[in-house]
């Protein structure tokens, strides 16, 4: 069993979102957690708010962001266990961000450091 | 409460309170910033229990996070000020933690608080010296009129017209040509022509009452 991260990068949220919009959104990825929490195969996740996201580069210089040029970013991930990467993105598929059109969730397996890939 | 409707209940019952209790810290001018903080407080709780669950408080939650926003919203700003502020640069150390109170209590005073700013633009331009009045104001509808009447009159704020103003308000309807003699200090001594125009309404819808009260 390996464990994988979902990336999911969607639009920033917080210009069109009503308190009833917000709870859809949550109720739907609380559902969706809780389908692959059933299973026990979640373990763990976070929201990335876009309030205070900062990009640092190479020159140190810090911007606001990351946002201007791109139009969607990570705004959560979550981390699964999954017999194989096709398990992972049967989860991924429900992910509710993938409602939006354009916005992704990037699949990737975490590294285990023992040597097994 | 049924989970479909968390947010939105959350958002009618505990929004309006936590922005007034943070236009009480932030003061009155600030109110738009005060919703922002109100409103990321929101989205952050829903980015937050989607993921981790539903607190066993959610107001309380809520209250907590608010807090500390307006703490560091707070902070970033008198830094800002401090540093743009030469005569300040020496303070700027010792800035001293806010601390607010979103207890029922201040949030009724708080409430009432804005209320009162509202209906009273005039107050709008000189906030903080008034506060004592404000509470005053707040007394009169939690305690009744006469109780906030002898709070008032103990503050002997004789220099202020708010002050004059605040009892001219508390006596109308209980002893108007009192409210009236308190509306004419007031006229005297406020200093801008809007203020000046609000009290003088004062005095007029007083003058209308009369032949029903007096």
């Amino acid at each position: 069993m390996d464990e994988f991260a979902l990336i999911m990068r969607h639009q920033d949220g917080k210009a069109l979102a009503s308190p009833e919009q917000m709870q859809i959104w949550m109720q739907q990825t609380m559902d969706w957690i809780g389908g692959i929490a059933a299973q026990n195969k979640f373990v763990s996740g976070t929201g990335l708010p876009f309030e205070d996201a900062r990009v640092v580069s190479s020159s140190h210089v810090v911007t606001n962001g990351p946002f201007g040029e791109i139009k969607e970013t990570i705004g959560g991930l979550i981390i699964v266990k999954a017999e194989s990467v096709e398990e992972a993105v049967e989860f991924a598929k429900g992910c509710p961000v993938l409602m939006g059109e354009g916005n992704t969730v990037e699949v990737r397996k975490i590294a285990k450091g023992d040597g097994e890939h | 409460m049924q989970q479909q409707e968390l947010i939105p209940h959350l958002f009618r019952t505990e929004y309006s309170k936590i922005t007034a209790v943070l236009c009480k810290h932030l003061g009155i001018e600030l109110m738009e910033m005060a919703e922002d903080i109100a409103a990321d407080t929101f989205l952050l709780a829903y980015e937050t229990w989607a993921y981790k669950g539903i607190p066993a408080n959610p107001s309380a939650w809520l209250y907590t996070v608010a807090k500390n926003k307006a703490r560091n919203t707070l902070h970033r700003k008198q830094i800002f000020t401090g540093k743009i502020a030469p005569h300040l640069k020496n303070a700027g150390s010792e800035i001293p933690e806010p601390d607010i109170d979103l207890s029922d209590k201040n949030i009724t005073d708080s409430q009432l608080q804005m209320l009162f700013a509202i209906c009273h633009p005039s107050i709008l331009i000189a906030y903080s010296p008034v506060a004592a009045l404000n509470r005053t104001y707040a007394l009169s509808k939690v305690k009744g009129k006469a109780e906030a009447i002898a709070a008032a009159e103990t503050l002997q704020l004789t220099d202020n017209h708010f002050y004059h103003v605040l009892l001219g308000e508390l006596y109308t309807g209980i002893e108007n040509h009192q409210a009236k003699q308190y509306f004419q200090k007031a006229l005297l001594l406020a200093k801008t022509q809007p203020e000046k125009l609000v009290i003088q309404k004062k005095i007029e819808g007083l003058s209308g009452l009369e032949g029903f009260i007096c």
